[in-house]
Formats: C-alpha cells, sequence, structure tokens
C-alpha cells in the first residue's frame, strides 16, 4: 500500500456532447465510457458520473483543456483535497470488500475499469490499473481513518493466506 | 479430534477438555451433570441439546470486557484459559437461594407480573428495584468490550446456509455448474447430521465425505464460510451472515484482529438448507440434568466421544430415537428400554432395535426422579400401567421442526405437513429454495440428489450405505394423558404446559397474547425447541388444528448477536469516520484542545500551561481584537460554480443579489429552504468572468451540496453551470485582527485586499486565493489554498503573526469574537424556525424574488414581524455567566418569550453577553428580563438590546 497526495487532478464536467470532440483533441485519446478510463499515468482520464470525467498526469494542459471545453463544460482542480492509495498484489479485491458495499471480487472489474463506491462510510474512487494494481483516490480528511482499516484488514488477510499455506 | 487436550475452569473449578470439544461436551466429559440454574424458578439444569437451540446451558464465558453473558455451552468450543461461570445462582451453582422460588410456584405464576404490579406510579419506584434485580440471566460486562469487529461483503450467484449433507451437496452442484458459491456453515465442521450418524457416502464415512465436499469446493473455487450464522435474510438476496473468528471470551491472536466478521452476501439466489431442530417431550420433570435430547445425545457420542450416562431410556415418536439407542449401546452404555409412543413401531429399525433391547410400544415418560440434582428413575406409562425405570439418562425425541427462520424472514409462506406434525416452507417471496431436512426430507440419499440438483448440477446420484436402514418419516409426539410436575415446553423462560393452560383460560386466545403473557419464546433461543409444543397445546384448547391456532413472527438474528458486530469498526471515539484537518498534526504540536464538530476534530483552543480552556480563549479572543490571530477554517462548505450560467444557479440558490458582482468582489448572503426559513449563511465571490466561489456553514456542508445538487440537477438542469465541491481540495486559513492587513501585505509582497474584495497571490511560494471578509469583526481574510500546501502555509502565516504579536486561536474565541459582532451560526441562532428578517438580514434579500424561499415568504404569516421571535442581544446585570439556553422569561415559571442560543465573555470588556430568539425582540429593547435555566439552577437578569456590541458602524474591517 503506498499513500501519497494525489497531486493535480482536474473534474471536467460536459454540458453536452459537443466538447467531447475537442476534448479528445486536447488530450490526445477520446474521452472514456462510464466505469472506464483511458489514457496512461502520462494523462489519464477516468469517467465516474455521467457527466464528469476526472483528469490527471503530467502531461495534462489544465489551461488547454479548459479552452477546449469552453462552453460546453467546466475544468474545476480537486487534487488538494484527494489522497491517492496504490494498492499492489493480489489481495487488493479482498481488501475493498472490508467495510465495502461493492463487488471488488467480479473478475469484470478488471485492468482499465473505475467505480465509485463507499467503504467504511468514505466515499472512494477506484481505478483498476494492472491485475495486480488499484489505484483509489480518498478524500484527504478521513485517508487516516480509511487507512488504519486497510491497514488492519490487509494484515487479517495475510495471516488467512499464512494460515492457508501452513493447511 | 486429535489427542490434544486443553485446560478450562468452570466456576472457578480446573478441567481438561479434548480439543475440538464443545464447553457442553467438555462438561459432559467431565461428569458435570448441573451447569446453570433456570430463569424464573432456579431449576437446576444440564445440557439438553447440542447446537444453538440449547434452552438451558447458559454460561457467562470470558472475562473483564470480553465477558460474554447467556453463552449456550453447546455454542462455544473450548480453548485452554477459556474461563466460564454459571450465572442466575447465588451463592452457587449447587446452592442457590433463588430456588425457594420454585418451592412458591403456585404464587408465581404465568401473568404474576401484571397481576401484582400495578397501583400507582410511584409504587414503582419500590418495585422496579426488585424487578430489575430479577430480570436477565448473566449480568452484562461494566468494563469496555476490548474487541475489534470487521464488516465484509460478498457477492454470489448462490450462497448455500448450512453445510451439513444437502446444503455441501447443493455447493458440489454449483461449484459443478461454475457458480459463485459462497456456503455457511454455523459449526466448525461441515458435515451436519453426517458428524452424529454412522454411514457412508460413497464408499466414504459420513464425516470424511464431508471433509473431502468442503475441498472439493473450495478447490472449484468456491468459498466455504465455518463457524459462520446466517442470521438475518433481507430485501433483494441480501443475508447477513455473522463469522466468528476468535470463540466466544477468547481473545483475538492480535490486540486489533476482529474477533466477529459480519459478512454481507448479496446472492442471485439463495439455498437453505438449515436442517430441522429436534423436539423434546412434555412430561412431568424433563428439565432435570440428565434428560437430554436424543439427536443431542447420538452427537457428543458419535462427535465427541462423550457417553452422557451409563443407564439410557429413549423415549421416542418415532424412528429416528432408535439410533440413538443403537448409539449408546454401541458406546458401552446400557440402554435400559426404548419407550415408543407408537401403538405399533415397524421397520428395519425398529426391528433390529428389539434384538437388542427392551422395546416398548405405546410407552411414553409421565415423570422423573433425582438423586441429588441428577436424573436417577424414568417413570413412564406403557400402554395402561406405570413402569418405573433406573436410569441417568432419558434420551427423548419427539419429533423435528424444520428450521425456517429464514425462509420466514425471507417473506416466505409456511405449510402445514399433517404426517409430521410440522410446518414447512412454502412458496417462496425471494430467489430461494429450503432443500433438505429443512423442507422436511429424512431419506439422505433423497437429499443429496436434491441438494446437487438445486445447486445446479447435472443429474447424479449419490451411493448412501446406511447399516441401520431409512426410518420412516417422523411422527411428532402426543401429549400424554397423565403428566405429573411441571411439564415444560420453554425451558429457558419456565413455561409449562400448566402455565399455557392458564393463559387460555384466563382468555388469551391469540398466539401472539399468549407468548407475551408468559413469555413463550422470548429467551435468547426464541423457542427454538419450544414454540411446536405450545401452538399445540394452544390448538388442542381451541379445537382446531396447530396452522389455525396461528404463528409468531420470525425476526432476525436467527441466533443472539453480539451488538458490536453490528457496529464493526464504527466503535469508541466517535462511533463513526473522524475527519482530521490538514493541518491536525500542526494544531497537535502547537497543544490545541481537541474539539468535535460533526466528524471533524477541530481546535477548540490552545492552553497554555496552567491556563483553563475558558482562560485560554478570552486570552486567544483578546489578541484577535489586539493584534492578529488565525484560525483554521477548512471544515468551511466551498463550492465552485463555473460557466455561462453559473450566475444564474447562484441567484436560485442565494438570496442576495450576486449576479451584479463584479470580478474580484465578494458579497455576504444567506441561503433560504423552499419554506422560506434561513437555510445556511455565507460568502459568494467571483473569481473570474464565468466562475464564482461559493462558502457556506461547516455543519451545513452536506446538506448545501445536496441542495446545490438538486438545484442544479433538477430544478435547472438547462443551465450550462458546473458545482463542484472543493471543501477537501482547498484548506483555508482566517487571519483577523488590527494588524491583519499588515501581516499579509508583508507575506504576498502586495497590498492586502479591500474588505469583500478578492485577490489571488502568493505566500511562501505557494499560490493563494485571498477573500477579504470578516467574521470577528476586525479586518480580516481567509487565505485559500490547495490541501496539501497547507502545512508549509500555515507556518509561513504563524511565524507572521506570531512577529506581530499574535498567535493561534481556537473556535471558543471565534465564538466569543463573532457574538460581540452579532453576526449568527448555523444550528444556534439558525435553527431552522427563523426567517432572513427575523435575524436582521431581511432587507439584504432582493426584492424581485428569483430565489428559492421566495414564495414562501410571500405568505401573510411570514411577511409581518409581529409575534416572530427575533435575533436580539443579551446584556447580563449581576455579573453572573450566562447560561446557553436559558429561558427568556418575565419571572419564573412564567410562560418563556425566548430562549438565550449563544452566550460569551465579553472580549473588549467585562461580564457577560449573549444572543437570543425573543418574541416581538425587536420592540423590546432596554426590557429586562430573567434568563432562567431550571436545569442548570441558574436564574439571571439581563438587558435586551441590539445584537451588535462591537463596532455597530463596522469602522475596523474597512480600510
Amino acid at each position: 500500500m503506498i499513500v501519497g497526495d494525489a497531486g493535480d487532478v482536474l473534474a471536467l464536467e460536459l454540458w453536452d456532447g459537443a466538447g467531447a470532440g475537442p476534448v479528445a483533441a486536447a488530450l490526445g485519446f477520446a474521452l472514456p465510457t462510464a466505469g472506464c478510463s483511458a489514457g496512461d499515468d502520462v494523462c489519464r482520464a477516468m469517467r465516474f458520473e455521467p457527466n464528469v470525467w476526472l483528469v490527471e498526469g503530467s502531461g495534462v494542459d489544465a489551461r488547454a483543456l479548459a479552452a477546449a471545453v469552453a462552453g460546453h463544460g467546466a475544468v474545476t482542480a480537486i487534487g488538494g483535497g484527494l489522497v491517492r492509495v496504490t494498492l499492489r498484489g493480489a489481495a487488493w479485491r479482498a481488501l475493498l470488500m472490508h467495510d465495502g458495499v461493492f463487488d471488488a471480487e467480479d473478475v469484470g472489474f478488471g485492468p482499465g475499469r473505475t467505480a465509485a463506491t463507499v467503504i467504511a462510510h468514505v466515499a472512494v474512487r477506484l481505478h483498476v490499473v494492472r491485475e495486480d494494481r488499484c489505484d483509489a483516490l480518498v478524500p484527504a480528511s478521513l485517508a487516516d481513518g480509511l487507512l488504519a482499516r486497510w491497514r488492519q484488514a490487509a494484515w487479517g488477510l495475510r495471516q488467512a493466506q499464512g494460515e492457508r499455506g501452513r493447511s | 479430534m486429535n489427542g490434544e487436550t486443553v485446560q478450562f475452569t468452570f466456576d472457578g473449578k480446573r478441567y481438561t477438555a479434548r480439543a475440538g470439544q464443545t464447553l457442553a461436551a467438555a462438561l459432559l466429559d467431565n461428569g458435570v451433570a448441573v451447569v446453570a440454574r433456570s430463569f424464573k424458578y432456579h431449576r437446576p439444569r444440564g445440557i439438553m441439546a447440542a447446537g444453538v437451540e440449547e434452552p438451558s446451558a447458559l454460561v457467562t464465558v470470558g472475562e473483564g470486557g470480553r465477558a460474554e453473558p447467556n453463552t449456550r455451552a453447546t455454542d462455544v468450543f473450548v480453548y485452554q484459559g477459556l474461563v466460564a461461570r454459571s450465572q442466575n445462582a447465588w451463592p452457587s451453582l449447587a446452592f442457590d437461594v433463588g430456588a425457594v422460588n420454585g418451592l412458591v410456584a403456585r404464587l408465581i405464576p404465568s401473568g404474576f407480573y401484571y397481576k401484582t404490579f400495578f397501583g400507582p406510579p410511584k409504587r414503582w419506584m419500590v418495585y422496579e428495584r426488585f424487578i430489575r434485580k430479577a430480570a436477565g440471566l448473566g449480568p452484562a460486562p461494566q468494563q469496555a468490550d476490548p474487541d475489534a469487529f470487521d464488516h465484509r461483503a460478498a457477492f454470489c450467484d448462490l450462497l448455500v446456509v448450512g453445510a451439513g449433507p444437502a446444503g455441501l451437496a447443493a455447493a458440489l452442484g454449483a461449484v459443478q455448474a461454475r457458480q459463485r458459491v459462497v456456503l455457511v456453515e454455523q459449526d466448525r465442521l461441515a458435515g451436519g447430521a453426517l458428524l452424529r450418524e454412522d454411514l457412508r457416502i460413497d464408499g466414504a464415512a459420513g464425516a470424511e465425505w464431508a471433509q473431502d465436499a468442503v475441498a472439493r469446493i473450495v478447490a472449484g473455487g468456491g468459498r466455504v464460510l465455518l463457524r459462520a450464522t446466517a442470521t438475518g435474510y433481507w430485501d433483494g438476496n441480501l443475508v447477513s451472515v455473522v463469522e466468528r473468528l476468535a470463540e466466544p471470551g477468547q481473545a483475538p491472536s492480535r490486540a486489533d484482529a476482529p474477533v466477529q466478521r459480519l459478512w454481507k452476501v448479496r446472492a442471485g439466489r439463495v439455498i437453505l438448507a438449515t436442517g430441522a431442530i429436534e423436539r423434546p417431550l412434555a412430561f412431568g420433570g424433563n428439565d432435570r440434568p440428565g434428560v437430554m435430547l436424543a439427536q443431542a445425545v447420538r452427537h457428543y457420542v458419535r462427535r465427541h466421544g462423550v457417553v452422557p450416562g451409563r443407564r439410557a431410556v429413549v423415549a421416542t415418536s418415532n424412528d429416528d430415537g432408535y439410533r440413538t439407542a443403537f448409539a449408546l449401546a454401541d458406546a458401552g452404555a446400557q440402554v435400559v428400554a426404548v419407550l415408543d409412543s407408537r401403538a405399533a413401531p415397524a421397520g428395519p429399525l425398529a426391528e433390529q432395535a428389539r434384538a437388542r433391547f427392551a422395546v416398548l410400544a405405546d410407552a411414553r415418560p409421565i415423570d422423573t426422579r433425582v438423586r441429588g440434582k441428577r436424573l436417577c428413575a424414568v417413570i413412564a406409562q406403557v400402554g395402561g400401567s406405570e413402569q418405573r425405570f433406573a436410569a441417568d439418562l432419558l434420551a427423548m425425541s419427539g419429533g423435528f421442526t424444520p428450521v425456517a427462520h429464514l425462509h420466514k424472514q425471507a417473506g416466505g409462506d409456511l405449510a402445514w405437513d399433517a404426517a409430521t406434525q410440522a410446518f414447512v416452507p412454502g412458496a417462496a417471496r425471494q430467489a430461494q429454495a429450503s432443500i433438505g431436512a429443512a423442507a422436511g426430507g429424512h431419506d439422505l440419499a433423497a437429499i443429496l440428489a436434491q441438494g446437487w440438483q438445486a445447486g445446479g448440477g447435472d443429474a447424479r446420484m449419490f451411493a448412501v450405505d446406511d447399516p441401520l436402514g431409512m426410518g420412516t418419516p417422523a411422527e411428532a409426539a402426543t401429549v400424554p394423558d397423565t403428566i405429573r410436575g411441571k411439564a415444560f415446553v420453554d425451558f429457558q423462560n419456565d413455561v409449562s404446559l400448566g402455565d399455557i393452560d392458564l393463559a387460555w383460560r384466563e382468555g388469551y386466545r391469540s398466539v401472539e397474547h399468549l407468548k407475551r403473557y408468559t413469555t413463550l419464546g422470548m429467551g435468547t433461543d426464541q423457542g427454538k425447541t419450544g414454540n411446536m409444543a405450545a401452538l399445540g397445546r394452544l390448538a388442542q384448547a381451541q379445537g382446531v388444528d396447530i396452522p389455525q391456532a396461528g404463528l409468531t413472527t420470525f425476526r432476525p438474528p436467527y441466533t443472539p448477536t453480539t451488538l458490536g458486530v453490528f457496529a464493526g469498526a464504527a466503535v469508541r471515539d466517535h462511533a463513526g469516520p473522524v475527519r482530521k484537518l490538514r493541518l491536525h498534526a500542526e494544531h497537535d504540536r502547537q497543544g490545541a484542545a481537541w474539539q468535535p464538530v460533526g466528524y471533524w476534530f477541530r481546535p477548540r483552543s490552545y492552553p497554555q500551561v496552567g491556563e483553563s480552556l475558558g482562560e485560554a480563549s478570552l486570552r486567544e479572543a483578546r489578541m484577535v481584537r489586539q493584534s492578529a490571530g488565525i484560525v483554521d477554517v477548512s471544515t468551511l462548505a466551498t463550492f465552485e460554480v463555473a460557466g455561462p450560467d453559473a450566475a444564474a444557479l447562484l441567484e436560485m440558490a442565494c438570496a442576495t443579489a450576486i449576479g451584479r458582482l463584479a470580478v474580484g468582489r465578494g458579497r455576504y448572503t444567506v441561503m433560504l429552504r423552499e419554506d422560506g426559513m434561513v437555510m445556511d449563511d455565507g460568502t459568494a465571490w467571483r473569481l473570474d468572468e464565468q466562475r464564482y466561489l461559493l462558502t457556506s456553514s461547516t455543519g451545513g456542508a452536506d446538506r448545501m451540496a445536496q441542495h446545490l445538487s438538486w438545484l442544479r440537477n433538477v430544478m435547472a438542469p438547462q443551465l450550462k453551470a458546473s458545482v463542484v465541491n472543493v471543501q477537501e481540495h482547498y484548506g483555508a486559513v482566517a487571519l483577523a485582527g488590527p494588524r491583519a492587513a499588515a501581516v499579509l501585505a508583508g507575506l504576498t509582497g502586495a497590498a492586502a485586499p479591500a474588505h469583500m474584495h478578492c485577490a489571488q497571490g502568493q505566500i511562501a511560494g505557494i499560490d493563494v486565493l485571498l477573500l477579504a471578509a470578516s467574521y470577528s469583526g476586525e479586518r480580516a481574510f481567509e487565505v485559500y489554498a490547495p490541501g496539501h500546501h497547507m502545512p508549509a502555509l500555515w507556518q509561513a502565516l504563524h511565524r507572521a503573526v506570531v512577529a506581530a504579536g499574535g498567535g493561534a486561536y481556537g473556535l471558543d474565541a471565534m465564538d466569543h469574537l463573532r457574538v460581540e459582532k452579532g453576526h449568527v451560526v448555523i444550528g444556534a441562532e439558525v435553527d431552522g424556525r427563523v426567517t432572513a428578517a427575523d435575524i436582521g438580514l431581511g432587507g439584504m434579500l432582493r426584492k424581485q424574488g428569483g430565489f428559492v424561499g421566495w414564495q414562501a415568504l410571500q405568505r401573510p404569516v411570514l411577511a409581518t414581524a409581529a409575534g416572530r421571535r427575533h435575533l436580539v442581544g443579551l446584556t447580563v446585570l449581576d455579573g453572573q455567566a450566562l447560561p446557553e439556553g436559558a429561558m427568556l422569561v418575565l419571572r419564573e415559571g412564567e410562560e418563556p418569550l425566548g430562549h438565550v442560543t449563544t452566550a460569551a465573555p465579553r472580549v473588549a470588556g467585562e461580564g457577560w453577553i449573549g444572543l437570543a430568539l425573543l418574541t416581538d425582540g425587536a420592540s423590546r429593547h432596554g426590557q429586562e428580563l430573567l434568563a432562567w435555566s431550571a436545569t442548570r439552577g441558574a436564574t439571571v437578569r439581563v438587558r435586551v438590546g441590539d445584537p451588535v456590541f462591537y463596532d455597530r458602524q463596522g469602522a475596523r474591517y474597512r480600510d
């Protein structure tokens, strides 16, 4: 589990379909459909809501993006309020089931998929980067409590894995 | 079981158990006959059952905060160091003074409580003491529970409840059909009935076949949860399952490791293979230690290697009871007689039994005898005569009750099976089915095939080799004509057949009334063993069949559940998530005293050595009045509203003029509910042509987010405006005081913005947004920056204010300052019942309307100020502290005219002041009233006046 500030994350809202083309041109790829991500670590867009995408990465030009959506949407910085938790290892799916309500163990929730859910009363945005890595964007004020829960649950999972290994 | 042993204590005495034994098995193994005292009559009780249905053997397990009262001895597996205590007995289990109740049983029949404890209400003060002392069984622990609990979700195509033969077959079938399967079993071993039977499936002994089945289910991708009880079945095929990770009273392997886990399983389909519970027989003294359910006896013999008696009588109404006779005889016990209540028992079991034991037809127990407290003889009616059998064990079987609790919780119907005199699951309301003994099945081969197919497997048969042969469907027992003494039906609450008869004679016809009058089925076992017998007796009295007598409701949880597991991790300090400021560590370093504010923790003040909280907050407030102070206001609700229609959207939400704001300007505003009452207040700032920042109160942040979402998405979806909640994105520090502008200018290198202006700037290399707004009455600024920059920003600001003679201040100082300035706070002065006019802000509202709440304000009742409560200021006249919440009255005891909403010591001066909501307050300025708090025993003389005590002209916050 790696924890750090989320960095620059932009909320991109579109009010009409006409904005999608200019945004794709600015990003270099088309905006993803619901529950999916597009792009890479340099520039990534993730869709969690019907009309809102989160855009992040060192290659994102916020001004160019704002200019691209002018009249069709708005871009707002939200990264200051988010902590990024990188979950690595095969057990991230089981970890997310603790205090959760979302089926992270569904094999369909694989690389390139996103989900917004509630875990331990905290609104969390999930993005599966690879089969063995899932990134979670967590509200900064609630991160300490959630991380403590995840560490406790991760310990339990390791214990259970150890017991299975011994049996 | 392997050869390992563990040590445990019961009532302070050390015993040895074999690993894998339940406490009940271990106590029987050690010859402990009496383990509990009954609830009402304090009768000595032993172990009757072997599962969660055990009504009598309730003990307290564990110590300190970990103690778990009313634990069934049959539902705790012995671990090294287990401490168990009997309960409801004084001074000891062997000699219990409470047993005198049994001697005066005639004076305390069913319903005596209702007949005795009536009269004037004040008598209850006397009754209550005795009633409370007598109530309950094991005392609840006084210490806090040290254990942790966990919640976990699971999703599956099929959930199978119960890992007996039917459930295992179903899960195997589902795995073969490549479904996601979850199988839960309340025992620590899978197998259910197979653990007590001597038979083979597909060539393997039953218990081994079960173990192998579990391995195959897991290998096929299924999840098997042992020691996990499905406690509730809810809408949408959601089943709650409580998994025990440690035994009751057992410390976990690590201090913060959970001892129980609540699984919330959402299943496509649910198969209930929950088995059946054996019914006891009703006869005199059927509760005595040594009287046990027949299947339970077989369970202890075959699974735990414990023979509960040396001379046994088996009393049965069905073929299954014979299996216990064989098990006992095979284990070396003497079976004195098999009493079969049927007139002519036939079939392979009865035939084989006749070859080994005395099998008596038309025979049933009617009474028992004890030596010490243990059974020594059974009196039976055999045909028309009475016979006495010397025995220390009576194994009884009165038929079976399918476990239909979850089926009923899921909304299913029950059907009546006349042959077995039992309710079986009928039509289901959700995607669920009951199989096996839970559905009335008794033929093992058929049960296995049924389970396999229900799980989704292809057609197949299981080879069952039962050396005793198959019995006939279980018949239920009838109550003998002759009964001596108390024949209990609800063993836990000491409800006997006589109590049910009495209730009937006293006019209780409905089963629901009967239940409440007699307390039948209201114990921790919820009548699992007793309800059917009681229903049968009621139906007999009514002259109807049992289905016509009615049924009580099956409610979750199926078995008693620790409250902690419902709370999960949300326990202790906050019982919920804690929201921490980005500056939490900074405040801690500066010695903050913390104050919970909703989910947030905020600095209340920064007391110096030897300083009280009150002294600290007053010092901090005076510091702000005299030099400069900084306070963390990051919890304020903050929204960015952007787009060509941003102003139009804000004008719907805000009742003051926003649309005409110039870029770089801000305005105080209020937001109303649809009924015209003030919902929140804050400030709106125009950051550029199409972008605004809206702030509102901390406490109302979630409500405001919801309100704006509703406006944007429901009321005005056509608007091109985005609303983004940036409360978490921004941290904010308010800088206030006569030296604030100079401090800010020194940090940014630019002139501070004028009051209600905003500007961009840089502090310590951090891009900041500066909003010039005052809540304190002093020149003040709110400095905003992205959250991760806040520690560096705070440190820079703190150094600068300290250099200017100031420092940090907390919530209490902020409150003192705003009270003196007459500013309202949401939740105190704005309590959901005031209009903007009531709090002196009516003149700010847009006359042309167009905002939420405007139509409501046109109603005559709100258009006039007369008779409404107005915001006023209070000055204390006699030097006392003003109690918040005190009623404002002309004389003590009179109808209140209003109440004190906030009180504070004067910052710029001496004495106490306050704000209040007072009927017709605007016309009462100068009037003297009493602030009377009956609950605090305080009465303070106050003078009503203007709510602004400080700098009425606002000269101090303007340049």
